[in-house]
């Protein structure tokens, strides 16, 4: 049984299709590239996954369980959570608060009460390189740091599954080198990872599996190095050769 | 929660607002005392506390950017519950104020409910239909309202001994110590919420709601307990207004006045600071009656209206947010 399956997962928005028919296994300690030109469904499959969106067609499953119905907050208590690839922290709360959000409501089985959350989001974003800015407002961050700090809100919950939407944008090299490297942490204990990104070979060299989409649709799956010399996967970014 | 307890949010006061509202505190404990055998003044002060109740309801939801129109629906609700219990069915009217205030409590729960996914100006003005449509209801189901005529009769809250004050002070003596009670349990229970997770919670509602839900956020049921709380001490207001005028009308107790009025005193008190709307309603309300009023007895209007004008123009955060942010008090949850 996979950890989550998305199973001939469609939607539509008005007569523009965005998803068709797209089937998705998620394994636990497993890092999937899923990429793509832009406008191919990257995002919108996340939001299938994580409930923001609900399919025009298709099933999600998660640990067998069928939770197409599931609203959002439901799907991260169960273990699902994501980044946006807009950035959205709550610009008018400190970073530790942001983080501490998660721990409070993501996690409500582990009553911590909120001082036992920030001192645990102080943990989460000393892990990811923002302890120093843990008590500032996080409207006084660059990009490159409202980015981590999405992802350490996302990684406070211990999601057994984390998608991951842009995160390495905005980065500079070395800071792109760690996250990939706290990624790598996170699948050695467990969590399954899906990545979407732009900086397709730091993506490639940490993932474990690479899935191409085109138009909403697979176009190609597997081994991270026999996807992107696939000539169909070439073809989606580079255009038909010879035209 | 252990450390979202009242008593530690109060701790966190800084030295010189707490002694401030220790002492502001004092003063409306003692003020029917000191001003004694002035029942004017002690009517004024009762009329503050249920406005200023009424601004402090307005202001929980508004801090998970839920911005009521219609606050006039709960008070209505709770103004003609108790009306109708204590006159219909003879309950005493302390029972009545209760039992009319978790009335309005529903109210708001229903409110969140079947404003359901609906934000900002949307749902302010879905609020304001709500307050339109129960005026409307109570001024044609005559059976029950009487109408447009009113129920009249009200029994009045029912003297409390007070070891001989009230007989010492006069029969509102009762009413002004209901309000403070109530308007103090508010200003209580919101300390305690904004220590909470659900402080952090409501404020992540309000900056992005798609966000809040993505972390585990329940939105539908922060949203619920808001107007809930919100609708029960918004309900107790309008339930001793009731009370205390022994009177009560569809124009008068679902007015849009009443709905403009709670939002006006909050901006001008600092809707993000703990006591902002009790404070704006107290400065507008006392303004109002023992300033303007007599600096232009034919104009006094005018001079309340700027004054909220020149609030909201030069001090955004509302009064005592600015007081506040000028003596380095603390802002917010930390």
């Amino acid at each position: 049984m996979a950890l989550c399956e998305a199973i001939g997962l469609s939607r539509r928005f008005g007569g523009n299709v965005a998803l068709q028919d797209v089937t998705l296994r998620l394994e636990p300690a497993t890092i999937v590239a899923l990429i793509g030109p832009n406008g191919s469904g990257k995002t919108t499959l996340f939001n299938l996954l994580a409930g923001q969106l609900r399919p025009s067609a298709g099933t999600v499953r998660w640990r067998g369980r069928d939770i197409t119905d599931w609203p959002p907050h439901r799907r991260c208590r169960a273990g699902i959570n994501r980044t946006f690839q807009v950035a959205r922290p709550f610009l008018d709360l400190t970073l530790r608060e942001n983080v501490a959000l998660g721990l409070l409501y993501g996690r409500p089985l582990e009553a911590v009460g909120r001082c036992g959350a920030l001192a645990r989001a102080q943990d989460v974003l000393g892990d990811i390189g923002l302890a120093a800015k843990a008590g500032e407002a996080a409207r006084d961050l660059s990009l490159g740091e409202l980015k981590r700090l999405e992802l350490a809100m996302a990684v406070a919950t211990q999601p057994a599954l984390l998608l991951i939407d842009e995160v390495l944008a905005g980065q500079s090299p070395i800071a792109a080198q760690e996250i990939l490297a706290y990624l790598a942490r996170l699948r050695a204990q467990g969590s399954a990872i899906c990545l979407v990104d732009h900086r397709l070979q730091a993506l490639l060299a940490v993932a474990d599996r690479a899935v191409a989409l085109h138009q909403g649709r697979v176009i190609a799956e597997g081994r991270p190095e026999a996807v992107t010399k696939s000539p169909v996967v070439l073809e989606a970014y580079l255009g038909e050769p010879g035209r | 929660m252990r450390d979202g307890s009242p008593v530690r949010a109060l701790r966190e006061v800084r030295g010189i607002f707490r002694w401030v509202g220790i002492g502001a505190g004092c003063l409306a404990v003692l003020l029917p005392i000191v001003v004694a055998p002035r029942e004017y003044l002690v009517y004024l002060g009762t009329m503050t506390l249920v406005f200023g109740l009424l601004a402090q309801s307005w202001g929980l939801p508004a801090q998970g950017g839920l911005i009521s129109f219609g606050h006039a629906a709960f008070f209505g609700v709770g103004a003609y519950a108790s009306a109708l219990l204590s006159l219909r069915w003879q309950l005493s009217p302390w029972i009545a104020l209760v039992a009319a205030a978790v009335l309005a409590a529903a109210c708001g729960v229903v409110a969140a409910e079947m404003a359901g996914n609906l934000a900002g100006p949307y749902f302010s003005l879905a609020t304001l239909a709500m307050a339109e449509i129960l005026r409307v209801v109570a001024l044609h189901w005559t059976s029950l309202t009487e109408g447009a005529w009113g129920l009249v009769g009200i029994p009045g809250l029912p003297p409390m001994g007070m070891g001989g004050l009230a007989h010492r002070f006069g029969s509102r003596v009762t009413d002004y110590y209901a309000a403070l009670c109530m308007l103090t349990t508010m200003c209580v229970v919101q300390a305690w919420i904004r220590r909470a997770p659900l402080g952090l919670a409501l404020q992540a509602v309000r900056q992005g709601e798609v966000r809040a839900a993505a972390l585990g956020v329940d939105i539908r049921r922060v949203k619920r307990i808001a107007l809930g709380v919100s609708g029960l001490f918004a309900g107790g207001a309008g339930a001793l207004h009731a009370h205390i005028f022994r009177w009560v009308d569809p124009a008068s107790a679902f007015s849009l006045h009443l709905s403009v009025l709670p939002l006006v005193m909050a901006m001008f008190g600092g809707s993000r600071v703990l006591l902002g709307p009790a404070f704006g309603a107290a400065v507008l309300y006392f303004g109002n009656e023992l300033v303007f009023q007599r600096l232009a007895p034919g104009g006094h209007l005018w001079l309340y209206g700027g004054a909220v004008i020149l609030i909201i123009l030069f001090l955004p955060d509302g009064l005592l947010g600015w007081i506040e942010a000028r003596a380095g008090g603390r802002r917010g949850p930390v």
